[in-house]
């Protein structure tokens, strides 16, 4: 009976009280809020405000806010009778001690309620500390996740509450809240405490917001190394691992895959979730290709990934989050290269690559007339051009990988499943050669360099190296040898 | 026109229908004109405030107009943040709105041209001032105080502006769409095409101004015949540039281009700021136009 008269006070007080309050006074806005999982979590945040916990717990849906519980230090929260009801009560909170006695776990009762199927907002910071500060993480994070394996942490950045509600300030003021979600993950549960502790930091860290901007100075934008050709795809993603990891021991560094953003900095290489001012979405662009039917390597939700995988790719153009962005496939290549092989087959005019390079950057709307040909041969260039999905901005350095083609279906056949309709040694061979000619022709209008890279047994080490002398040469004074032909294309 | 509402509101929604179907016919040109529907989208709910401001009892109106303000208020301050120490001048910030809003409800301008100097310019420097540590006071200040000026001060003519005709609020914001729309379109604020936009810009508005004037008939909803609504326009045209200016400005420092806007609230304030912005100069055309 006392829990029911609980839960009612904590819908209440939530309904009437918390989230309009949230919503309205502080104006939360959140990205990526789809990500919190359904089941049973820990939210692990940065803390700097007792808003931290409201925020976090407007990310539940309402129905399920009587199973999670944010974790409140028991000797702070617990002190007066008001703080026990607000905390306790009336924002369920579950107290634990920061200093427990001799044998006494303080973690166990957390570790129980998430075996009940309740999720948990825990901040592993221990307190409020420093406004605008993220602490050294505790291990006690890292000793709920050795105690509950396969458990799914949440990690959320929060910029505001920090100005709204800081330690020491006793009157809060209104300034809005972002909340920055990141993709929930499981860590190792063999690792060492203090490195899972160390390494949920750095998820939550990757979520922060790109740095204000010094007055009077502008970023350099950063050097794009795209990896493309066709060569078995393990390999293009090793390649693509490599330079990122190798690349991020000089400058941070971001690489773009599909459904992958990597940020490597020093010795550091994890999944980013901020540092990238755009909002991630690929739900329009896949209706989009179901819709028109665009096949071969954009099929589906693969021009899904790839239209989102373009727009963070631009929105990386300032600068500001890394000095090298390396991505997996670059969109106007391969777009391009597709084209050229499937659609034109080959018999492409002169003009014809500069039209459909002008369509793809957005420069030139495609004629109505011309809509038909293109939905039915090549719907993937009719999207970007007509609905605006993306401008897909050129490289830099445009790594080309080529294998024999026998090699890449022996790769491929080993990758098991059925063959897709493309996938046969004739085509890949003409993908191949279409892209060197698509290289050499972009490479007249825009700033580019062109490493084409013929793979007989290299290793991705190898040919990560080789890529990284190519990329540091570019960022010299000297830059790139070619000079811009053509200052509208350059992607700067 | 035979509708339960008055003409000028009919007129304003038809202005924003306009500027949205404009927009999403061009938006395929990319550039520019991709960012046009949006800021029609933005108008929708603008210009509905314009609507209730101009309809509602002033007891209705003017608490929506404190939310806005305070919402607009509460992106900047989230935008272009000051020092942790300055909190309490930001909570003045906010205590200001019913201070300023209590003469424009009352229609007192001389209660108004009294609170607003001393509450906000010389009060808060005061609070922003406060404490030992003034490193970074300036830059704080500049903040503070472009803060209040835009959306208290300058919003606060839109609750002026009830006081006037009725067809003063919508006329208002369809003058704000002529003016802007066609600066929008052309864009290049590079202070080298600076001139030349603001001369073409203030003619277009103004030619658009003559014609609503001379052919819809929208002067007669204050008094004003199609030259004086010609030459508002143009005065509007002037203060859109001004704000344009401002708020290209303020962004470049803050680092803040169209893909990189912090969770697009910067963008929010670059279409919120020319809209309130022109409005005092609107008030202070009406007052010469002999309103």
């Amino acid at each position: 009976m006392k829990r029911f008269f609980q839960i009612v006070g904590l819908y209440l007080f939530h309904i009437f009280f918390v989230r309009p309050v949230v919503l309205f006074v502080v104006g939360t806005r959140y990205r990526r809020k789809h990500l919190a999982p359904r089941g049973p979590c820990i939210v692990v945040a940065n803390h700097n405000s007792h808003l931290d916990a409201a925020v976090l717990m407007t990310l539940f849906p309402l129905w399920r806010l009587h199973r999670v519980h944010p974790v409140a230090a028991a000797d702070y929260f617990g002190e007066t009778l008001f703080m026990r009801l607000v905390a306790m009560t009336l924002m369920n909170a579950m107290p634990i001690a920061r200093k427990p006695e001799q044998g006494q776990d303080p973690l166990a009762p957390i570790a129980q309620a998430i075996a009940r199927g309740n999720s948990m907002i825990f901040f592993p910071e221990g307190s409020r500390g420093k406004a605008g500060v993220v602490a050294p993480f505790r291990t006690g994070i890292g000793r709920l996740v050795k105690d509950c394996p396969g458990l799914l942490v949440l990690p959320v950045f929060m910029s505001g509450p920090e100005r709204i509600w800081a330690r020491g300030q006793t009157v809060p003021v209104p300034v809005n809240i972002h909340a920055n979600v990141g993709r929930p993950r499981t860590y190792d549960p063999g690792m060492e405490a203090r490195l899972i502790a160390e390494q949920v930091r750095a998820d939550v860290l990757a979520l922060a917001p790109p740095p204000p901007a010094p007055p009077g100075r502008k970023s350099e934008p950063p050097l794009r190394v795209s990896i493309c050709g066709v060569v078995g795809t393990e390999l293009r993603r090793e390649v693509f691992m490599e330079v990122t990891r190798r690349l991020g021991r000089i400058q941070p560094t971001i690489g773009l895959a599909d459904r992958l953003v990597l940020r490597a900095e020093g010795e550091l290489m994890q999944e980013a979730g901020g540092g990238i001012p755009l909002a991630y979405g690929r739900a329009w662009p896949t209706f989009l290709a179901g819709l028109f039917r665009t096949g071969g390597w954009f099929k589906g939700r693969a021009f899904g990934d790839m239209i989102e995988r373009t727009r963070l790719s631009e929105a990386l153009g300032d600068g500001r989050s890394c000095s090298y962005v390396v991505e997996e496939g670059n969109a106007l290549i391969d777009v391009l290269t597709w084209a050229k092989a499937d659609y034109y087959q080959g018999r492409m005019d002169e003009k014809e690559p500069q039209q459909l390079l002008r369509y793809i950057t957005g420069k030139k709307r495609i004629a109505p007339g011309a809509w038909w040909g293109f939905i039915r041969k090549a719907p993937e260039i009719w999207l970007i051009n007509l609905f605006h999905l993306a401008r897909p901005p050129a490289p830099d350095l445009l790594v080309l990988l080529r294998q024999p083609p026998d090699r890449i279906m022996e790769g491929l056949r080993a990758r098991g499943g059925e063959l897709r309709g493309f996938e046969n040694r004739a085509f890949l061979a003409e993908l191949q050669e279409r892209f060197g000619e698509v290289a050499e022709a972009l490479r007249g209008r825009v700033r580019m360099l062109v490493l084409d890279m013929l793979i007989d047994g290299q290793g991705p080490a190898e040919i990560a190296s080789r890529v990284l002398e190519e990329a540091v040469s570019c960022q010299t004074p000297g830059g790139p040898p070619e000079p811009d032909a053509d200052r509208e294309m350059v992607n700067r | 026109m035979g509708l339960p509402v008055p003409d000028s509101i009919v007129f304003l929604a038809i202005a924003v229908a306009v500027v949205g179907f404009v927009s999403l016919a061009v938006r395929g040109r990319g550039g520019r004109f991709r960012t046009l529907p949006m800021w029609a989208g933005f108008w929708i709910g603008f210009g509905l405030l314009l609507m209730i401001l101009s309809l509602a009892p002033r007891w209705v109106s003017m608490p929506l107009l404190a939310a806005v303000m305070f919402a607009s208020l509460r992106t900047y301050f989230f935008v272009a943040p000051m020092r942790l120490k300055d909190r309490y001048s930001v909570l003045l910030a906010y205590a200001a709105i019913p201070l300023i809003l209590w003469p424009v409800y009352l229609g007192n301008m001389e209660l108004f041209f009294n609170v607003v100097p001393v509450t906000l310019f010389l009060v808060f420097p005061a609070v922003l001032s406060i404490g030992y540590d003034h490193s970074g006071l300036l830059d704080s200040m500049g903040r503070g105080m472009l803060g209040v000026l835009f959306f208290l001060y300058c919003g606060a003519y839109l609750g002026l502006m009830t006081h006037l005709a009725p067809g003063t609020l919508p006329l208002f914001g369809i003058l704000v769409l002529a003016a802007e729309l066609p600066q929008r379109m052309a864009g290049g604020r590079r202070p080298k095409r600076l001139l030349g936009r603001l001369i073409v810009g203030v003619l277009v508005a103004g030619g658009i101004g003559y014609l609503l004037a001379r052919h819809a008939g929208v002067g007669d909803w204050v008094g004003l015949n199609a030259n004086k609504v010609a030459l508002g326009a143009a005065f509007i045209s002037l203060a859109v540039t001004a704000a344009h200016l401002v708020t290209n400005g303020i962004a470049t420092d803050l680092e803040m281009n169209a893909p990189s806007t912090l969770m697009g609230r910067g963008v929010f304030l670059g279409r919120i700021v020319p809209a309130v912005y022109a409005a005092p100069f609107f008030y202070y055309f009406l007052i010469l136009a002999g309103h």
